[in-house]
């Protein structure tokens, strides 16, 4: 780990001044992301992990502001800094991104192949030609059967894995160091998923880009992340390793976020229920903002927010009682799989 | 929904899986495509193409497949929202196809499907429902048969509707945005004559209490409730029916994660506490794993696989169901599993492939498999399979 990373987030705080108040979707968030590896961003809704992205790529609503104080290294430059003629060259280029939804992403009235073109032309400097056999080639790749007949398509002939897959030949044209996915799969049935997903880890490797995998589904940061962030409230609660973070979560909201999902692998007598609701971003509680769902708290946590302090060598979390959950651990089986 | 006799508890196990609630015979249900300037039926969508299941009282049947396969339709089909194009919906011993009919066709559908084979010298009932509806013909004649099934049939519709509840997906579009919540839960109850409107506010409070929404709250909108809270008054508004069985139409995909699992315990203890019975229908292999007693997995508007919830998930004979179950991701990263890639998407239920519907995806596909469309049989007991080669993936 001591390698520069490709993008640094640093206390990153997106606001959104609203009529109601001022949502803090994004409370000092920081991360790395080194080269040719897959981050995984883990939140249930509200947890501010698409308002991340979303800063990252300079793609906010005119509502949301990027505080000062804020940084977004990327490759030594701070993104925040730049102009926007600078941060056009870089998205689309150097950091591409694909969405949920591909056909709301894509637009309806051009061909899948005008897409692709479009990105390309904009960023190298080839003809309309060259453009249209490089868009060719990257439906190939992405395993778009027919690729001289599907690049004359609309988006709306083809299927949702196949606009996926579509986006990722958009999202690969121009060869980007940094993908940022937000639930790239969560519009998609499972065996469609199992597909892009597969997919992506391929052109991943053959390209030597990092990823960054945004989604709720725990099940597909297991199997695809090498790192992972929990995010809840707008803000880190943990960060290791993926093995650390599934095998020995630290934070109380990540152990009973494992513990609240039905699995394949083990046998479940009863759900673990995290109580309470989802915070509304406009009233987080005092204190610790998982504080008034948590079970392991003590007065200190409605008082005071704490750190996200490293625990052990690239393990962070956000919690004063982390070792409550560790004895957890110790005592008993839950937690983890057997 | 009551157990009359409570003594008989320590039977119940054995009682449970004998008493059939629902059956589902050979149920189909085509959309037409029309087109052109008449609009003719140029196509039809074979959205639900002959599946059958039955579901034991008190248990919890898991529906599952992707979407198009005909999970949904077949909930709406057997609650009446659609009209079956053919087959049967048997619910608690009667049969129930014909009560959301006009008289003169729910007349036709009794002679069609029962008085034509009475009145056969060489009648052979070939299940108990015959049997039953045979007797009656014999001693009451056509005319008692037809009362028994076609008389009251106003009568019989609102029982049905009483006895078969549905809670949706989308808790926001599934409550009516305009009325309180007391009115929302107390509405169908009144209309059904369960309690008086006098009782009404008491009954509905202890509904709300039940499903973990503070009593006082009856008063208010459903825009002043979150997600979770509106599931929660979905199921309480169809606690308060006393339905015999309740379907739930991917109740919780629309919750996070950890609301998720607050509703899916409420229903598991709801269901203890009343002896419900559920018809879970969902996307989610994992969900359906932990709620179900037995599962029923369908592709493409057929079912493939249909076992008890051991059986299936700890030997999938389905190739499709295989796969499915490989596709899941599960959070566990050490976790070693076959992975099994399935090439290409669902086929259109328009112009189904020939032969056994996933064989152009099925990665151990015979040239039989593209000719003849195998029959779902019991390859081990209560396992069943629509496969020509059972296990071979």
């Amino acid at each position: 780990m001591e390698k520069t990373p490709l993008l640094s987030v640093r206390n990153l705080r997106t606001y959104f001044y609203t009529e109601d108040g001022i949502v803090k979707a994004v409370d000092g968030v920081d991360f790395d992301v080194y080269e040719g590896e897959t981050l995984g961003i883990v939140g249930e809704s509200g947890s501010g992990k698409s308002v991340t992205s979303l800063s990252i790529m300079r793609l906010l609503d005119p509502k949301g502001k990027i505080e000062e104080g804020s940084e977004i290294i990327f490759n030594g430059k701070n993104l925040l800094s730049l102009s926007e003629d600078e941060m056009r060259r870089i998205r689309g280029n150097e950091i591409a991104m694909i969405f949920q939804e591909p056909m709301v992403a894509l637009n309806p009235v051009f061909t899948i192949g005008e897409q692709i073109m479009e990105a390309i032309l904009l960023h190298q400097d080839v003809d309309r030609k060259t453009a249209r056999h490089m868009a060719i080639e990257m439906l190939k790749k992405v395993g778009i059967p027919e690729p001289e007949k599907r690049v004359d398509e609309y988006p709306h002939e083809l299927s949702g894995g196949m606009r996926q897959r579509a986006m990722i030949a958009m999202a690969l044209s121009c060869r980007p160091k940094l993908l940022i996915a937000d639930e790239p799969t969560t519009a998609l049935d499972v065996t469609i998923q199992a597909q892009i997903l597969e997919l992506m880890k391929e052109l991943q490797k053959e390209y030597g880009m990092a990823i960054i995998l945004i989604t709720h589904d725990v099940g597909v940061i297991a199997e695809n992340a090498d790192r992972v962030v929990v995010m809840y409230g707008g803000k880190v609660m943990e960060s290791a390793d993926v093995y650390t973070v599934f095998k020995k979560p630290k934070h109380p909201y990540t152990w009973g976020l494992l513990n609240a999902i039905p699995r394949l692998d083990i046998e479940q007598e009863r759900l673990y229920s995290i109580p309470g609701m989802v915070p509304d971003p406009l009233h987080f509680p005092p204190g610790c903002r998982f504080s008034n769902r948590c079970e392991f708290k003590e007065n200190r946590c409605e008082i005071e927010m704490p750190d996200l302090a490293q625990v052990e060598p690239g393990h962070m979390v956000r919690c004063f009682y982390y070792k409550k959950v560790e004895n957890i651990h110790n005592s008993s089986k839950v937690g983890g799989a057997k | 929904m009551m157990n009359t006799n409570s003594t008989i508890n320590r039977t119940f196990s054995e009682q449970k899986k004998q008493e059939v609630l629902l059956r589902i015979d050979n149920l189909v249900k085509y959309f037409p495509i029309r087109a052109g300037v008449f609009k003719r039926i140029v196509a039809w969508v074979k959205a639900v193409d002959g599946v059958s299941f039955e579901v034991y009282k008190g248990e919890t049947v898991g529906l599952v497949g992707e979407s198009g396969c005909g999970k949904t339709t077949v909930g709406m089909t057997l609650l009446r929202l659609y009209e079956p194009t053919s087959g049967r919906i048997i619910v608690d011993g009667e049969d129930t196809t014909h009560y959301f009919l006009p008289k003169w066709k729910a007349k036709r559908y009794v002679e069609k499907v029962y008085l034509s084979r009475f009145k056969n010298n060489n009648f052979q009932p070939v299940d108990e429902l015959d049997r039953k509806y045979f007797e009656i013909f014999k001693n009451n004649g056509e005319e008692g048969l037809l009362e028994y099934l076609i008389g009251d049939l106003e009568e019989k519709r609102l029982k049905f509707r009483r006895d078969i509840q549905i809670v949706f997906q989308d808790p926001y579009s599934s409550l009516n945005p305009r009325m309180r919540v007391k009115n929302i839960l107390a509405e169908g109850p009144l209309a059904h004559g369960l309690f008086r409107k006098s009782e009404a506010l008491d009954r509905v409070g202890r509904a709300l209490e039940e499903v973990g929404i503070h009593p006082t709250h009856m008063y208010r909108f459903p825009h002043e409730f979150s997600g979770g809270q509106r599931q929660r008054i979905g199921i309480a508004r169809a606690l308060l029916m006393n339905p015999k069985l309740i379907i739930a139409d991917e109740a919780v995909a629309a919750l996070d994660v950890s609301i998720r699992s607050q509703v899916i315990n409420l229903m598991m203890d709801l269901q203890k506490e009343h002896n419900l019975t559920y018809l879970f229908i969902s996307h989610d292999l994992s969900l359906i794993k932990y709620i179900s007693s037995r599962v029923v997995v369908m592709y493409l508007g057929k079912v493939v696989e249909t076992a008890k919830k051991k059986d299936l998930f700890e030997e999938p004979l389905h190739p499709y169901t295989k796969a499915l179950m490989s596709a899941i991701p599960v959070p566990n990263p050490e976790y070693k599993k076959q992975r099994i890639i399935l090439q290409g998407d669902v086929p259109s239920p328009v112009n189904p492939p020939k032969g056994c519907y996933f064989h152009p995806r099925c990665p151990v596909a015979k040239p039989i498999c593209s000719q003849e469309r195998p029959e779902l049989r019991e390859v081990k007991p209560e396992h069943y399979v629509a496969c020509h080669f059972p296990g071979s993936l």
